[in-house]
């Protein structure tokens, strides 16, 4: 099949599905990393020395190592070492491990923005709503978590655009995300062999989802822009 | 009547010791102006009085109730905390106004919160609160929209609005540019002549003078002179001396 016209749909539809594991690993990874986070965040400001000093020592490790080693080291540890296929086989457990290692990544670097959200909001506000005698969770809820999200809003963007290109490194534990796919028809595959342009072409996928999410994030950064911290 | 006595409050940060035993009373309706340089411990009584710190020794007694006293170990819950910091209103000197809320919304949102009336009367009180301070047109604006001036008029109006026994001010001018505190001081005299009982703290002698019935003026941790206004022109102790030729 030589006709980049034959050959489209079949290349389109391939990426389509392993666009689809991205977008998968990238929403997993969210809705667990962002409630993870704000426990880490929590721990490592804890005034109890012993769990901030391990909370900040997992970030230290986390953060300071490639995720593309924390991956292989979660997929292939439990198998290596114990000889039990923690995971399960197949994509499922490959799809689960990725899950595990981005979420704990991504945990790791969503607490340190936490914690500048946190830190950064002016210590008067939370003065100001004790001698009008508020409770400690109305003056969280009430007046220093929105304050908190309009100064984490930027930074989140940046690591959650980062997230989407990042899913691909599960290529590494052949995750069949959609670099895995356009690769496949390098190799050959459904009668393609040797076509270079479907891996290129998933650029397009990556470049199209992080223009919605900065439009997105756009948005909500313009939503908050009412008031000043 | 006798609203407030302190009696003997001492305070050390670790080995900084802020307060050395200090004693005063205050008269419903009377205006006391604490007067004294950086680092003399007047912030940090106004912040022990507003239940901010925590006193090492010492009591504080708001009409006839004990409200503060070292001598008990225990310390207060946060509900029973959040009663007794209601006797007292705090202005600080950089308003701490809630960004994300309107003018108005600054007042109300502790009264809701804290069910001081139905909505109505909340809304109608803080309007009337925002009139008495001029800002009525700004009712819908938020913070960043001010002046620093306008700001801190909000902020009396919000600590005006929870009903205050004493409204303490903790430089409440300090902040502001020269042509600014002219109308913050404005709002201030005119509470003084609705005798609404204050405390406050400030560098603005001429103004300290004019409002206030009483005078105590720190240097060191201790109250080194009170009297009334007229102490500012005669001092008695040297220290008081020196500090009102520095203005």
């Amino acid at each position: 099949m030589d006709s980049l016209f034959q050959q489209f749909p079949i290349v389109f539809q391939s990426l389509n599905v392993g666009f689809l594991q991205t977008l998968k690993l990238f929403a997993v990874t969210l809705l667990g990393a962002i409630p993870l986070g704000l426990i880490i965040s929590f721990g490592s400001m804890s005034k109890f020395k012993p769990l901030s000093a391990v909370v900040r020592v997992l970030v230290w490790i986390i953060r300071g190592t490639p995720l593309m080693l924390q991956l292989l080291i979660i997929f292939y540890f439990p198998g290596l070492v114990f000889g039990k296929q923690l995971w399960g086989g197949g994509e499922t457990g490959r799809f689960i491990a990725s899950a595990v290692a981005f979420i704990i990544n991504y945990a790791c670097y969503f607490s340190e923005i936490y914690r500048g959200g946190i830190q950064g909001v002016p210590h008067g506000q939370q003065e100001a709503g004790q001698v009008l005698g508020l409770s400690k969770s109305q003056i969280f809820f009430r007046i220093t978590l929105l304050q908190m999200i309009k100064r984490i809003v930027p930074p989140m963007s940046n690591e959650i655009i980062t997230l989407v290109k990042d899913t691909s490194l599960a290529r590494i534990i052949a995750l069949q995300e959609v670099i895995w796919a356009g690769q496949a028809f390098m190799k050959g595959s459904q009668g393609i062999s040797g076509a270079i342009w479907p891996l290129f072409f998933t650029g397009v996928y990556y470049l199209l989802f992080s223009g919605v999410l900065t439009l997105l994030f756009g948005w909500v950064e313009k939503k908050l822009s009412y008031f000043r911290v | 009547m006798t609203v407030l006595e302190v009696k003997n409050i001492n305070k050390s940060f670790g080995r900084n010791h802020v307060l050395r035993g200090i004693d005063f009373t205050l008269e419903k309706g009377q205006v006391l102006s604490i007067i004294g340089s950086s680092g003399s411990g007047k912030t940090t009584l106004l912040r022990c009085l507003n239940s901010l710190e925590f006193a090492d020794e010492g009591k504080i007694i708001v009409n006839g109730e004990t409200i503060f006293d070292a001598a008990v170990n225990k310390r207060p819950s946060d509900s029973e905390l959040r009663a007794k910091r209601l006797h007292f209103g705090l202005v600080f000197q950089n308003f701490n106004l809630f960004p994300q809320y309107s003018v108005l919304d600054n007042l109300t949102l502790a009264p809701k919160l804290l069910d001081k009336g139905t909505k109505e009367e909340i809304e109608k009180d803080a309007l009337e609160l925002l009139d008495s301070v001029g800002l009525l047109d700004k009712k819908d604006n938020y913070p960043c929209e001010l002046s620093g001036g306008q700001q801190q008029r909000v902020a009396i109006a919000r600590a005006l609005a929870m009903k205050p026994e004493i409204l303490c001010f903790d430089e409440p001018t300090s902040a502001l540019d020269p042509e600014l505190t002219g109308e913050v001081l404005k709002v201030i005299r005119s509470l003084a002549d609705k005798h609404m009982t204050m405390i406050i703290v400030t560098h603005e002698m001429n103004f300290a003078h004019d409002v206030s019935d009483k005078i105590i003026f720190m240097d060191g941790g201790v109250i080194a002179e009170q009297g009334g206004p007229e102490i500012l022109e005669q001092p008695k102790s040297e220290r008081l001396q020196a500090f009102l030729t520095s203005f």
